[in-house]
């Protein structure tokens, strides 16, 4: 009897042992993906790490208002620049085209914010003492939301911009690089 | 034995005998555990497909993220 | 009756008289949230609403429950009076007294800062000071769990520690460990905020130090009803636990891998870069593990209980179980819920695919349906079970129970699987009023309504879970009696002493911290960022 116990148990133990290997290649099978996309094509959760102070960055530098909203570099690079602030984006509204590699990147003076933008992978929080950077190529075209999705207090329902994403080829910036958007 | 020992007492154990005929249990044993393997495995399955599904049909057309 | 009755039910009233305020606010955000309410919602009530909604159900309803549930286990599965009682009521008064604290701060607008506090804003000291005496209180539980195992091995060389109470130390192990991040964000820099000692705070830091708070303590709401699953389902279903060693192992598996990888809510943050995300997300992996074995144990249990009463076939088993009986009932809604709240949260895990979801409505409805609805719905069956031997009454009918638990999930599935589908069109969190003029939004509205419709069933629900207790204090039928605990197909004689301690587990958690949370720590102190203001909410 106990001999046919023990035999019983190791055969339970089998069976865990068969649905662990089981468990472990759909585990392992997700993270080949995970990792796969994030080398070869370079799919990551934003995480370049640059600090910046919160309470003077709307004086100078990069994020003083008039170097705010969207800009072609010489070199063709598209960058969007927004601070995200108690209770608004400013500016509330930036131009971008689609199918190009586009930059953006946030700096908040005071409380943690966070945005996404609708119906794009484009998200990321904003954090006081920190710029946060997202690369990206929009997929498609249209006048995009892109809420404050993090709490920042009581005004935070109605902070939002707004991302007017444009065909490549309507994408126009100006002689000095800035592009805007089209009154609405 | 202390009296609260005894109020609860080794006989009276909330895990104790639970009736279940050790014969019947050996027999049930043998098909034991077909039927979880299909049940977890066909659950586990569909989570697979679900997130592969998501992934390739709704994540990645909305364009890269980095 | 036993010493600890009184005490259990003191903290299960306390627990669910949260449970239920809370779900009264839920609901009336629910609808201001809505098309319906859309005119109403003042963003200083709903707001204080949602801090009030989710402090009670993450931090008192939750630690409450799992410390009464924690004491009749201690003392039903030893067999021995729980050693300390004196210090367990002092506990009990400290969380009590937090609470009440914390829920004044809350009710007078001063601390609407949410349950999951947004340094640099900053509420009313008293608001943290409430919380912090909260996790006082619940220390002293974790010392008596450890304490009384302890003794009981001590009195039982060489046995094996029964499993319900091996997983319950496990789990009062794991909640000392879970607290370190937020009692140090709490006490070494947002109450200096608040209490005006300092006018900055580094936001990174407090985050991060949350974040080593904020996913273990799901996994501290969880094990209780994985304890449930182990030792308590399997013997409703007229059955017995497929493995008891795979029990130990899922215990141990959470403990060690529930903490390093709370930078998994972080995925978004600007503070961290890929290094550290990349490792984090690994080790997340990780602990999806022991609730993938567990599904396949404790099916295999329930394959037992259905074939012993007649199923047969690949699946007939299923159909033989006990449905009516409220702990099996719920154990099986459970899984359901766990199947679609689990694969949520594979999606959430996914590192870059986290950007698709992060702060949408879809994490809103992957926690109520995963905490709300898998774990929830157990620690109403586990009252179910316990209550009627608190106070030696039985029910007069087992159908209001089953009833309460049906409508619970349904209200549960029609109130989160919408959510979901709304995150995925963008629809963010922690929005007083959506401006249903806005074409994309107003796309949103009947999906909204939709799941108010589920909020409504819910609080249906919650009103039946208290009148089925209520009904059972006034039955007649003295009852309450029985053993309840399930055996194992193999009760183990003895077990290896790493699965009958934690000693080597603790140096395993410390390892995996310092690999995961180390550096990322450490970089705040070594090298401070640019600290942001306070920002007083009161």
């Amino acid at each position: 009897m106990a001999e046919s116990a023990d035999a019983q148990e190791r055969h339970i133990l089998a069976t865990e042992l068969r649905w662990s290997a089981m468990v472990a290649v759909l585990v392992a099978a997700i993270l080949s993906v995970v990792v796969y996309t994030a080398i070869s094509v370079g799919i990551n959760p934003p995480s370049n790490v640059e600090r910046i102070d919160p309470k003077s960055l709307h004086l100078t530098g990069e994020f003083a208002e008039h170097n705010l909203g969207t800009s072609v570099a010489a070199d063709g690079a598209i960058t969007a620049r927004m601070v995200a602030t108690q209770f608004a984006f400013v500016p509330r509204c930036i131009a971008l085209p689609s199918g190009k590699p586009v930059t953006l990147r946030f700096a908040s003076p005071d409380v943690v914010h966070g945005l996404l933008i609708t119906g794009t992978n484009v998200n990321t929080m904003v954090v006081p003492g920190y710029i946060a950077q997202v690369h990206t190529v929009f997929t498609q075209t249209g006048d995009l939301l892109m809420p404050c999705h993090e709490y920042c207090g009581l005004g935070h329902s109605e902070m939002w911009a707004v991302v007017q994403v444009v065909p490549e080829k309507e994408f126009k910036p100006a002689s000095d690089g800035r592009a805007s958007c089209e009154k609405r | 034995m202390t009296h609260l020992e005894s109020q609860i007492g080794r006989s009276s154990l909330p895990q104790d005998k639970d009736g279940i005929d050790e014969g019947s249990l050996e027999s049930v044993m043998r098909e034991v555990p077909r039927g979880a393997m299909a049940l977890a495995g066909t659950a586990v399955a569909l989570l697979t497909v679900g997130w592969v599904a998501i992934y390739l049909f709704v994540f990645v057309p909305r364009g890269v993220v980095g | 009756m036993r010493s600890v009755d009184r005490l259990c039910l003191a903290h299960f009233r306390v627990a669910f008289a949260a449970f239920l305020v809370a779900a009264i606010l839920g609901t009336w955000q629910m609808w201001v949230r809505s098309p319906l309410g859309a005119s109403v919602g003042d963003p200083d009530i709903y707001f204080l609403s949602v801090t009030a909604h989710g402090a009670s159900m993450a931090y008192v309803l939750t630690t409450f429950f799992i410390m009464g549930f924690g004491y009749f286990v201690a003392e039903t599965s030893l067999g021995r009076a729980l050693p300390g009682r004196a210090w367990a009521w002092l506990g009990f008064w400290i969380a009590l007294i937090g609470t009440l604290m914390a829920v004044a701060t809350i009710l007078s607008g001063r601390a609407s800062v949410l349950y999951t506090f947004y340094p640099p804003m900053t509420a009313n000291a008293f608001f943290y000071i409430g919380l912090v005496l909260v996790v006082v209180g619940s220390w002293v539980w974790c010392v008596l769990m450890i304490v009384a195992m302890t003794q009981w091995k001590g009195e039982n060389p060489g046995a094996a520690v029964p499993l319900a109470m091996y997983g319950t130390v496990a789990n009062a192990i794991l909640w000392l460990w879970t607290t370190v991040g937020v009692a140090a964000e709490l006490l070494f820099q947002v109450i200096p905020a608040a209490l005006s000692w300092v006018q900055t705070i580094d936001a990174g830091l407090a985050r991060t130090l949350f974040s080593w708070t904020l996913h273990a303590i799901v996994y501290f709401w969880l094990l209780p009803a994985y304890i449930a699953f182990y030792t308590m389902v399997p013997r409703a279903a007229g059955g017995r636990l497929y493995s008891d060693t795979m029990g130990r192992l899922t215990f141990i598996l959470f403990l060690i891998y529930s903490l390093p990888v709370g930078m998994h809510h972080l995925f978004m943050d600007p503070e961290h870069g890929n290094a550290f995300k990349f490792i984090q997300m690994l080790l997340t992996a990780f602990v999806a593990v022991p609730t993938l074995l567990t599904i396949f144990t404790i099916s295999a249990s329930m394959e037992v209980a259905g074939r012993l009463r007649g199923g047969r076939g690949l699946f007939g088993w299923i159909g033989a179980l006990p449905w009516d009986r409220p702990m099996v009932l719920a154990a099986g809604l459970s899984f359901v819920m766990l199947g679609f709240g689990g694969g949520g949260g594979l999606v959430n895990m996914s590192y870059g695919m986290n950007a698709m979801i992060h702060n949408t409505a879809w994490v809103t409805a992957h926690f109520h349906l995963i905490f709300g609805g898998t774990v929830v719905i157990m620690y109403f069956a586990i009252a179910y079970e316990i209550w009627p031997r608190l106070i030696a009454r039985e029910y007069a009918s087992v159908a209001p129970l089953r009833r309460q638990l049906w409508l619970w999930f349904i209200g549960m599935m029609v109130m989160t699987l919408p959510w979901h589908w709304l995150g995925l069109q963008g629809q963010w969190r922690r929005v007083a009023n959506f401006n249903y003029a806005d074409p994309i939004i107003a796309s949103w509205g009947p999906w909204v309504t939709v799941s108010f419709v589920g909020g409504l069933m819910l609080l249906i629900s919650a009103l039946l879970f208290a009148r089925n207790l209520f009904a059972l204090h006034q039955s007649a039928i003295a009852g309450g009696q029985g053993p309840f605990y399930a055996l194992a197909i193999h009760p183990p004689k003895r077990v290896p002493a790493a699965l009958n301690g934690f000693g080597l587990w603790n140096v395993l958690v410390a390892v995996l911290m310092l690999a995961a949370y180390g550096y990322p720590i450490a970089q705040f102190i070594v090298a401070p960022s640019p600290s942001a203001m306070v920002h007083r909410v009161e």
